[in-house]
C-alpha cells in the first residue's frame, strides 16, 4: 500500500532502543557536520552540484516543473469572484459532455481521444494534474511540518512528554496507511480538502520520527549543550540549532513521499473513495473507465481512456522519485524507504 | 535470556499500540455519517423508518458511542469480535475463510520479489556506476513509481483479454496445483512489484557497502576468486539486512493487497475490508484493522529480533 | 452539448433481438449439464432468506425456494405452488374495528420518533398502533397495540381487510423428503419475526391460518386493510420446511455451522464455500413432476414439455467486477451471466457466438422535487418550473449515450410490466396521452412553461444524486448539460455521499424539505418496487412514509387532501379491492394527477438483461432480476426452459 512507504523502517520501531544506541554513539558525518553551521551549508551547495550533474534528476526537476506549470495553467482559477488566473491550456472544457462522440480514438482534435461522455481525454488529464500534482506537494508540506514539529518538541523535551507523544506516532505506524486513510476519507468525504487532511493526518508521523531521532543525536552535541549552558531559552535551541541540523533527512523523506501520496490520492479515488465520479482526477477517471479493458466477443479495447490517465501518474510520480533518489545520494543519509505496493 | 525479556517487554508494549488502534477505528468510524442501517434502508422501500429504529437497536448502534466501545472491549477480551452486521455471521469467521486468499497471494507476490530483487541487487552493485547499473536503478525506481492500480489494469489488457495467456476466473482447483499457480501470475506480479523494486535498491546498497569492506579488499588481496568472495561473504552478510527488511516487506504486501484485490476481484480481506468501509460494517472495519495492527506489529517484533540476532552489537542494549 | 452524442448511427446497435423470445424445439432439448452462471458480488451475503437483502442473493436461491405464485415475463401473476388462491373478501376496516382487541402496552422507550415496545414473546410483533394514544405519548405511557397474538381473535370475528383463501397442490416435497403444506405456510412467517425483512413481510400481513389443520392444504391469508395488492403483498417471502420453522433469523446459515436451506425449488445446494465455491444440483422430487403440468392451472402449454429443468448442476460464480464477467464469458468460464458493461453487451450482441436477452424490468430512476414554498430560493414550489425540468430531460439520450440503448426512456409514471393492474386503457394509450413525458427535450414547451412561472430565466437549480454510482452521474450529467443549453435554467450537479449516507444523513430528515426548496435543489435515486403499480406512487409520494424510502420532500400536509385520498384509494378500500377495473381506472385518473402535479418525475426504466454463449439454447430474461435465473432454466408456464447444447 502506497502510503505505507517510508513507514517501515529497519531502525524504526523501538524509539527507545534508537536513543540508547544512537545517543551514545553519534555517528560520523552528520554530527561531525552538524558542528559548524558552514559544514551544514556547505552540504547543500553540494547537494545542488550533485543534482545538476545526474542527468535523470534533471530530467525528473523538468517534468515536475512543467507538471506544476500545467496544474496552474491549465484552466481559469476563480476566487470567489475575481478570476486569478485567466489562462486555459485545455483545448476543452474538461466536464463539457459531448466534444467527440462517444469513444472516439485519438486524433488530431482529440489527442488522447475521448470518453465515454464525448469528452475529450486531453483536457481531463491536463486539467487532473490539479488535483493529484497540487494534493502531493501540499500534503508533504503540511505533514512534513506538523511532523517535525511534533518530533522536534518530542524529541527536544524527552522523558515522559516524549513517551506519551512517541505512542500516539507507534499507533499511527501500526496502522496500513492506505487503511487509515480510507477511513478518514469515509469520516470526511471525498474532495480535495478532505484527501489533503486525510492524507496529512497518515503522513506526519514518519517525519515526527525521522526528526526526532535525529534531534536526539543532534541534540548531545557539545555546541547545544553550550547554547543551554548559556541559558538560550528552549524555543530557540530547539528552532535555531537543532532542527536545521536534523532536516537534511526530513528533505528527503519528503521527495520520496510526494510520489508515495500521489499514488495513494489516486488509489483512493481508483476504489471510489477519492473524488465524485466525473472528476477529472487521474484515479477517478482510471476507476470510470475500467470496464473499457474489456468489452466482449470482437470489442475494442479503448486503451486511450485507460493507459493515459495510469501514465501521468506514472510519469509525475517517476519524476519526482528520480529527483528524490538523487537527493538522497547526494544527502547521503540512509532513509529506509521500504516501500509497499505503488497504491 | 535477553532476547527472551526483550521479546516479552515489546510484546507487552505493543498492547497500548493494539489498545490505541482500536480506540481511533472506532471513534473514527463512528462519527462517520451514516450506519450500515441506512445502507440497509436507504433505497429500499419495504423498509420502514420504524425498521430502522429497530434495526439499530438490535445491532445495538443506538448507545453511546462510549457504552458501544466498552461493550466491544469487553467482548474482544473475551474472544468476540462481534457480529457481520448484515449478514448476522462472526466477523472473526469471515476474517478466518478470506484469509487464506489473501496470504496465498502475498506469499507469490513475496516469492516474485525475491526472485527479481536479490540477483538485480547484486547485479546492480557488482556493476556499480556501470550502464547495467544505472538501468536497474532506473527499473527499480519505475517499479516503485508504477501505481499498482494501474499496472493491474494493464496486465489484465495485455496478457489476459489481448494475448490471453491468463484466466479470469478462480480454475477451482486446490490451492498448489499448476492452474492456480498460473491464476496467480498477474495479481502476484502486480503486489509484488513494487516490493521488489525496493528489496532490489536495499539489496544493491547494502551489498554495495560490504563490498567496500576491509575484509573483502583482504580476502581479494588474498587471491580468491571474485566468485567466491561475492558469493560466499559477501552475500551472506548483505542478505542481513534484507532479511529484516523482508519481515517488513511483508506487511506491507499484506496491505498492498487492498487495491489489488479490487483490481483482480480476488476474494481475500483486502476486497472486503473495502467493502466494508462502504456499507460502515462496523465490526469488520475493526476486526481487519486490528488484525492488521497486530501483524505490523509482529513484523516489526520478529525483525528486531532477527536484527538483534544476526547483529550481537544490538542485543547488548537489552 | 454538440448534439453529436448518441445520434451517430454508424456503430448503434439494434436491441431489438435481446427483447425477443428465443424459443426452443422440445424435441431437441438435451437434459444435464452444468451451467456456469455469476453473481455479480464476491459472495453470498446471506444464505438465510430471512435475513439476505442484497437481489444477488435472491437470484441464486430462488432457485431453491419455489413460491405459492410466480410472475411471467410480462409481469403477470400466476398460480405455482397454489393450487387454488384468491382475494376472497375485503371490507372496509380502521383502527376503530380492531379496538376491542387492542391489548394496553408499555413504551419502553421512544427512540427516533418511535414507540417501541417490550413483547415478551419472541415470535410476537405489533401489528397496530392506536392513533389516539400515540398522540403526544411518552415513555412509560400505555398504548392500545394489535400484536400478532390478538389477530386471531379479530379473524375469528370476521375483523379484517382482505381475506386471501387458497389450496396447495398435494404432493409437493421439500428437498428433506418433508411434504409442504398449509402448516409450513402458516410457520414461514415466524421466521421473518425480527429479521431484518421483517417489514417486507409484515406491512401487509397480519394472520394466518390453516382450516384443515397444519398437515392439510387449505391456507387463509389476512391483510390488516382493505387492501387491492394483498393477492401478491400476502404470501411469505420463502417457505421453509417444518425443520427450518424455529430457526431464529440468520440461524439458516451453513456457513457459521447452521443448516443448509431447504426449499421446494428445483435446485438443491450441494456444495458450498466462503466466497469460492457454491453448487447447485437438480433436486430428484421436484413437485412439478409429482404433480404434473397438466394440474397446474395457469399451465397451457404443450403436453410433452418437460416436468423439471433440463439443466443439471449450475455452478454460481462469484465475479464482483464487471470487465471480468465479460472476460470469463468471452473464454467460457461463464456461459450466463449479467450486469455487463452495456458496450460489452453491444459486442456480445453482435457477435455470432454470444447473445443476450433482454426484458424491461421494474426499475427505475426518478427525480423529486421539494414544494416547500421558501423565501429564499422556492423555484421547485411552482409546478411550471417543475413540470419545464421535466420537458427538458433528454430523456432518449440518456438511454442511448449512458445505457447504449439498454433501457428506455420514462414516457409513464409506471414501466410496462407493472403496469397489468395500472391501467384501463393500456400501456401504448397510456405512453400517447397529453400527460406522458416527452422524451426529447421540448424546449419551446419549457420556454412556455418558465413564462407562465413568476421566475426569470436563468433559474438556479441544482440536481443531486448520489456520490457512489457513476451512470446516474453521468445521466445526470446530459440532464444538466441541457438544462444550461437551454438558458432557461443555471443547473449544476452535486453528489453529496454514497447513497445511505446521502439519503439517511441528508435526505430523511426533518428539514430537508426546507432547505433543499431554499437551494433549488431536487435530488434523484434508483428505486425498484416489483410488479404493483402502487410501488410506483406509494415510495415516493406518501406523505405516512416522509422520511422513508423514498420520500424525502413530502411530509403530511405538503400534498391536498384530495390527491391523497386519490392515491391511498388506488390500493386501499374494499371496492378496489374487489374490482381490478376499478383500481385501473383510479390509477389512470391518478397518473394525471401525478404528472400535472410533477413532484417527482421518471427518467427512466432499466432492463434485466442476460448474456449467454451459445452453448446455452432458449435463455430468455425475466424483468425482475432476483428471478433472472430461476425463469431462465425452468418456468414452464411460459413456456420457458434453457438447455445445453455443447
Amino acid at each position: 500500500m502506497s502510503t505505507e512507504r517510508g513507514r517501515i523502517r529497519v531502525s524504526g520501531f523501538e524509539t527507545e532502543r534508537i536513543a540508547d544506541h544512537d545517543a551514545a554513539e553519534p555517528t560520523g558525518d552528520d554530527a561531525e557536520e552538524a558542528e559548524d553551521d558552514p559544514e551544514v551549508q556547505n552540504r547543500w551547495v553540494r547537494v545542488i552540484h550533485q543534482l545538476k550533474r545526474d542527468r535523470l534528476a534533471l530530467t525528473g526537476m523538468a517534468v515536475v516543473v512543467v507538471m506544476l506549470f500545467v496544474a496552474v495553467f491549465s484552466r481559469p482559477i476563480v476566487v470567489g469572484d475575481v478570476t486569478v488566473q485567466p489562462l486555459s491550456l485545455t483545448p476543452y472544457d474538461p466536464a463539457q459532455t459531448g466534444v467527440g462522440d462517444r469513444y472516439d480514438s485519438p486524433s488530431l482534435t482529440h489527442p488522447m481521444g475521448t470518453d465515454r461522455l464525448g469528452r475529450d481525454t486531453f483536457s481531463r488529464v491536463v486539467a487532473g494534474s490539479r488535483y493529484s500534482v497540487t494534493i502531493g506537494f501540499v500534503v508533504t508540506a503540511l505533514a512534513a511540518s506538523f511532523g517535525v514539529i511534533y518530533g522536534g518538541v518530542s524529541g527536544y523535551f524527552g522523558g515522559t512528554t516524549d513517551g506519551v507523544m512517541m505512542r500516539l506516532v507507534d499507533v499511527i505506524f501500526a496502522f496500513p496507511a492506505l487503511v487509515l486513510a480510507m477511513i478518514l476519507v469515509s469520516l470526511f468525504g471525498g474532495g480535495f480538502i478532505p484527501l489533503v487532511g486525510a492524507f496529512a493526518l497518515v503522513g506526519w508521523a514518519s517525519y515526527a520520527r525521522i526528526i526526532r531521532g535525529e534531534i536526539l543525536k543532534v541534540k548531545q552535541n557539545e555546541y547545544v549543550m553550550a547554547a543551554k549552558a548559556l541559558g538560550a531559552r528552549d524555543k530557540s535551541v530547539l528552532f535555531r540549532h537543532i532542527i536545521p541540523n536534523a532536516i537534511a533527512p526530513v528533505v528527503v523523506q519528503a521527495t520520496l513521499s510526494i510520489g508515495t501520496v500521489v499514488i495513494g490520492v489516486a488509489a483512493l479515488g481508483f476504489l471510489g473513495l477519492g473524488f465524485d465520479p466525473g472528476t477529472p482526477e487521474w484515479g477517478t477517471m482510471l476507476d470510470a473507465e475500467r470496464d473499457t479493458l474489456i468489452t466482449g466477443a470482437g470489442g475494442t479495447w479503448f486503451w486511450w481512456t485507460t493507459v493515459f490517465p495510469g501514465m501521468m501518474i506514472f510519469l509525475f510520480v517517476m519524476s519526482i522519485n528520480m529527483v528524490g533518489d538523487a537527493v538522497n545520494d547526494a544527502l547521503d543519509v540512509q532513509v529506509d524507504d521500504v516501500r509497499g505496493g505503488g497504491g | 535470556m535477553d532476547l527472551l525479556k526483550f521479546t516479552v517487554r515489546r510484546t507487552l508494549a505493543s498492547i497500548p499500540v493494539l489498545f490505541g488502534v482500536s480506540v481511533i477505528t472506532f471513534g473514527l468510524v463512528h462519527l462517520t455519517p451514516g450506519d450500515v442501517v441506512s445502507q440497509l434502508v436507504a433505497a429500499n422501500p419495504d423498509a420502514s423508518q420504524a425498521d430502522a429504529v429497530r434495526l439499530r437497536r438490535e445491532f445495538g448502534l443506538d448507545d453511546p458511542v462510549w457504552v458501544q466501545y466498552i461493550n466491544w472491549l469487553g467482548d474482544v477480551l473475551t474472544g468476540d469480535f462481534g457480529e457481520h452486521f448484515t449478514s448476522g455471521r462472526d466477523v472473526s469467521a469471515l476474517v478466518w475463510a478470506r484469509l487464506p486468499e489473501t496470504l496465498a497471494l502475498g506469499l507469490f507476490g513475496w516469492v516474485f520479489a525475491l526472485l527479481i530483487a536479490i540477483p538485480g541487487g547484486i547485479y546492480a552493485a557488482i556493476n556499480r556506476g556501470e550502464i547495467g547499473d544505472d538501468v536497474s536503478r532506473f527499473a527499480a525506481l519505475s517499479g516503485i513509481s508504477i501505481p499498482n492500480f494501474w499496472l493491474g489494469l494493464m496486465l489484465i489488457a495485455v496478457f489476459s483479454v489481448q494475448l490471453n495467456l491468463f484466466p479470469t476466473l478462480d480454475p477451482q482447483e486446490p490451492l498448489l496445483s499448476t492452474s492456480m499457480l498460473w491464476w496467480l501470475v498477474l495479481p502476484g506480479v502486480t503486489i509484488g512489484t513494487a516490493a521488489s523494486a525496493n528489496l532490489m535498491r536495499i539489496m544493491r546498497t547494502s551489498m554495495a557497502e560490504e563490498l567496500n569492506k576491509e575484509y573483502v579488499t583482504a580476502a581479494r588481496a588474498k587471491g580468491l576468486p571474485e566468485r567466491t568472495v561475492v558469493l560466499k561473504h559477501v552475500l551472506r552478510n548483505s542478505l542481513i539486512s534484507v532479511t529484516t527488511i523482508a519481515a517488513f516487506l511483508t506487511a506491507s504486501i499484506v496491505s498492498g493487497s487492498v487495491v489489488v484485490e479490487t483490481v483482480f476481484g480476488w476474494p481475500g480481506l483486502g476486497i472486503l475490508f473495502v467493502e466494508a468501509i462502504n456499507v460502515r460494517e462496523i465490526n469488520l472495519i475493526l476486526v481487519i484493522t486490528l488484525f492488521t495492527g497486530v501483524f505490523i506489529v509482529l513484523a516489526n517484533l520478529l525483525a528486531d529480533i532477527v536484527y538483534a540476532l544476526l547483529d550481537p552489537r544490538i542485543r547488548h542494549d537489552y | 452539448m454538440a448534439g453529436c452524442l448518441g445520434e451517430d448511427d454508424d456503430d448503434e446497435v439494434d436491441i431489438d433481438p435481446a427483447l425477443e423470445r428465443n424459443d426452443i424445439d422440445v424435441d431437441e432439448i438435451q437434459d444435464g449439464g452444468t451451467l456456469e452462471v455469476s453473481i455479480p458480488r464476491d459472495s453470498i451475503d446471506d444464505y438465510d432468506a430471512a435475513e439476505s437483502s442484497a437481489a444477488e442473493d435472491t437470484a441464486v436461491f430462488s432457485l431453491v425456494y419455489d413460491n405459492l405464485l410466480t410472475t411471467d415475463a410480462e409481469g403477470t401473476t400466476e398460480l405455482w405452488m397454489a393450487e387454488e388462491y384468491d382475494a376472497v373478501d375485503s371490507q372496509n376496516v380502521d383502527y376503530e374495528d380492531y379496538e376491542e382487541y387492542m391489548r394496553e402496552e408499555e413504551i419502553v422507550e421512544i427512540d427516533g420518533g418511535i414507540p417501541i415496545f417490550d413483547l415478551d414473546d419472541d415470535l410476537n410483533l405489533v401489528l397496530l398502533q392506536h392513533p389516539e394514544d400515540l398522540e403526544g405519548a411518552e415513555e412509560g405511557d400505555e398504548v392500545r397495540v394489535l400484536t400478532r397474538h390478538e389477530a386471531e381473535d379479530a379473524v375469528d370475528d370476521g375483523v379484517y381487510g382482505t381475506q386471501v383463501s387458497g389450496r396447495l397442490h398435494e404432493g409437493i416435497e421439500f428437498h428433506n423428503g418433508d411434504e409442504c403444506t398449509a402448516g409450513d405456510i402458516v410457520g414461514s412467517y415466524d421466521r421473518y419475526v425480527g429479521s431484518t425483512n421483517q417489514g417486507q413481510v409484515f406491512d401487509a400481513f397480519m394472520y394466518a391460518e390453516a382450516p384443515d389443520g397444519d398437515d392439510g392444504y387449505e391456507f387463509n391469508l389476512y391483510s390488516l386493510e382493505p387492501d387491492a395488492a394483498a393477492f401478491v403483498e400476502l404470501p411469505p417471502i420463502d417457505l421453509f420446511p417444518e425443520e427450518h420453522h424455529d430457526l431464529g433469523p440468520g440461524e439458516l446459515e451453513p456457513r457459521a455451522g447452521g443448516p443448509v436451506p431447504v426449499g421446494t425449488g428445483p435446485y438443491e445446494i450441494a456444495e458450498f464455500d466462503e466466497g469460492s465455491v457454491l453448487r447447485l444440483e437438480r433436486t430428484d422430487n421436484y413437485w412439478v413432476e409429482e404433480v404434473g403440468l397438466e394440474n397446474l392451472p395457469d399451465y397451457d402449454g404443450p403436453a410433452d414439455f418437460p416436468e423439471r429443468p433440463a439443466i443439471e448442476e449450475i455452478n454460481v460464480r462469484f465475479v464482483p467486477e464487471s470487465s471480468q464477467r465479460s472476460a470469463a464469458l468471452e473464454d467460457g468460464d461463464l456461459d450466463v451471466t449479467y450486469e455487463l458493461a452495456s458496450d460489452a453487451r453491444n459486442n456480445f450482441m453482435q457477435s455470432d457466438d454470444f447473445d443476450v436477452s433482454a426484458q424491461e424490468s421494474t426499475g427505475y430512476k426518478f427525480m423529486q422535487f421539494p414544494l416547500e414554498d421558501t423565501d429564499e430560493g422556492g423555484a421547485f414550489a411552482e409546478a411550471e418550473v417543475r413540470q419545464a425540468v421535466s420537458a427538458l430531460m433528454p430523456r432518449q439520450t440518456i438511454v442511448d449515450v449512458v445505457e447504449q440503448g439498454w433501457g428506455s426512456p420514462a414516457q409513464a409514471p409506471i414501466p410496462e410490466p407493472a403496469s397489468d393492474f395500472g391501467t384501463a386503457m393500456g400501456y401504448d394509450e397510456l405512453i400517447e396521452q397529453e400527460f406522458a413525458y416527452s422524451v426529447e427535450p421540448d424546449e419551446e414547451r419549457a420556454t412556455e412553461l418558465i413564462e407562465q412561472s413568476s421566475f426569470e430565466a436563468p433559474i438556479e437549480v441544482t440536481i443531486q444524486t448520489n456520490a457512489d454510482d457513476d451512470e446516474r452521474i453521468d445521466k445526470m450529467s446530459l440532464v444538466v448539460d441541457q438544462l444550461n443549453q437551454s438558458g432557461l435554467f443555471d443547473a449544476e450537479l452535486e453528489t453529496p455521499a454514497a447513497l445511505g449516507d446521502w439519503t439517511t444523513g441528508d435526505l430523511y430528515t426533518d428539514e430537508a424539505h426546507i432547505d433543499d426548496a431554499e437551494n433549488n435543489a431536487c435530488a434523484v435515486i434508483g428505486l425498484a418496487t416489483g410488479f404493483d403499480p402502487h410501488g410506483y406512487i406509494e415510495a415516493i409520494h406518501d406523505p405516512e412514509n416522509w422520511n422513508g424510502c423514498c420520500n424525502f420532500y413530502f411530509p403530511p400536509g405538503t400534498f391536498d387532501d384530495e390527491f391523497v385520498d386519490l392515491l391511498n384509494g388506488c390500493r386501499f378500500g374494499a371496492d378496489v379491492a374487489e374490482d381490478p377495473d376499478l383500481r385501473r381506472e383510479r390509477y389512470d385518473e391518478f397518473w394525471e394527477a401525478h404528472t400535472d402535479l410533477m413532484a417527482n418525475t421518471i427518467v427512466d426504466y432499466s432492463l434485466t438483461t442476460l448474456t449467454f454463449n451459445e452453448d446455452v439454447a432458449g435463455v430468455n430474461c425475466h424483468p425482475n432480476t432476483q428471478s433472472i435465473f430461476t425463469y431462465a432454466v425452468y418456468a414452464p408456464l411460459d413456456e420457458q426452459i434453457a438447455y445445453l447444447d455443447r
